[in-house]
């Protein structure tokens, strides 16, 4: 069981070594909690990728 | 720097920061045990998310006359304000991102609800750091919830009572929180409740937990410096620990 990750699902992340967009993600979390950690498909890297992006503030029902 | 907080605001703050110690203490007790690795590495990040976020209330409250020697080392563990989920460890994974994890919520509808110029862009940064805080947590509670709603609404209703307590008494409403009623936050207790219960129903949505009935904080017993109602507090040997007693020991002169 893995957590799921809500602020990346409609992200579409592209290898930075080869711009392939046939990656998968490890794991939601990598080195530290505000990445996540992918593997391209083609050119067989890991890499990770900071969540970028995401609202600044956690929504608190305001 | 301002010096025009009002007792209850100091209060709050400590409140805030003791729990904030306490949830990092706590996740870096479970980093090594956590689910996965990736789970350890998160728990790290926030457990030096929430010591940093420790220190900076540490330096505020010490402006405000509140020693910031006797917060870090000299206290007794009744002096310590952290909400009574934070008291003790989590006997599993679930009872874990229960009780932490929800307090980890409530402690940002805290901080969010802070509205003074000695927290301008302080709040916004730790916010953010927050943002992946919820992340992690939520994604755990909802899939804890879908696949262990037994063992997910025993520790619920374990827990509940005790982070309500600690956001505060449901009596406290715009024209009787007296944090509200002098600025210093934006948001009744009253309010900061219905979101929490709001978010948490959004948790739990869809899957066989309920959310349990609440039992309303009575104002009279309800104690405003530690924000609980239960007795009790951290353990001696957590004390000890978090005052970082035998590295004192050793420290070089």
């Amino acid at each position: 069981m893995t957590p799921q990750n809500s602020g990346e699902q409609d992200v579409e992340v592209s290898c930075p070594f080869c711009g392939s967009t046939d990656v998968e993600k490890d794991h939601a979390f990598g080195p530290e909690i505000s990445k996540s950690q992918y593997y391209c498909n083609d050119c067989e890297t890991p890499f990770e990728r900071i969540k970028w992006g995401e609202p600044d503030r956690p929504d608190t029902g305001r | 720097m301002s010096d025009d907080w009002s007792p209850e605001a100091v209060d709050f703050v400590q409140s805030l920061a003791d729990t904030k110690l306490m949830l990092s203490h706590w996740y870096a007790d479970q980093a090594f045990l956590g689910p996965n690795m990736g789970d350890n590495i998160a728990l790290f990040s926030m457990t030096q998310d929430e010591y940093g976020q420790v220190r900076q209330f540490y330096l505020q409250l010490d402006r405000q006359g509140r020693d910031e020697d006797w917060l870090r080392s000299e206290r007794d563990t009744g002096n310590f304000y952290n909400a009574a989920t934070t008291d003790g460890p989590a006997a599993d994974w679930t009872e874990f991102e229960v009780k932490f994890g929800l307090t980890d919520r409530a402690a940002l509808l805290l901080l969010d609800a802070i509205d003074h110029e000695d927290f301008t862009g302080l709040t916004d940064k730790m916010a953010e750091e927050e943002y992946s805080h919820t992340d992690f947590h939520d994604g755990w509670l909802e899939q804890l919830a879908a696949a262990n709603p037994a063992a997910f609404q025993a520790a619920l209703e374990d827990s509940l009572d005790d982070v309500l307590a600690f956001i505060g008494p449901a009596a406290y409403d715009e024209d009787t929180d007296p944090l509200y009623a002098s600025g210093f936050t934006d948001r009744s207790v009253a309010e900061l409740r219905d979101a929490f219960l709001d978010y948490l129903a959004g948790i739990v949505e869809g899957t066989d937990v309920d959310v349990p009935d609440t039992t309303e904080v009575p104002l009279e017993s309800w104690n405003e410096e530690r924000r609980r109602v239960a007795a009790g507090s951290i353990e001696p040997d957590v004390l000890e620990t978090i005052r970082g007693s035998k590295n004192t020991e050793f420290a070089a002169e």
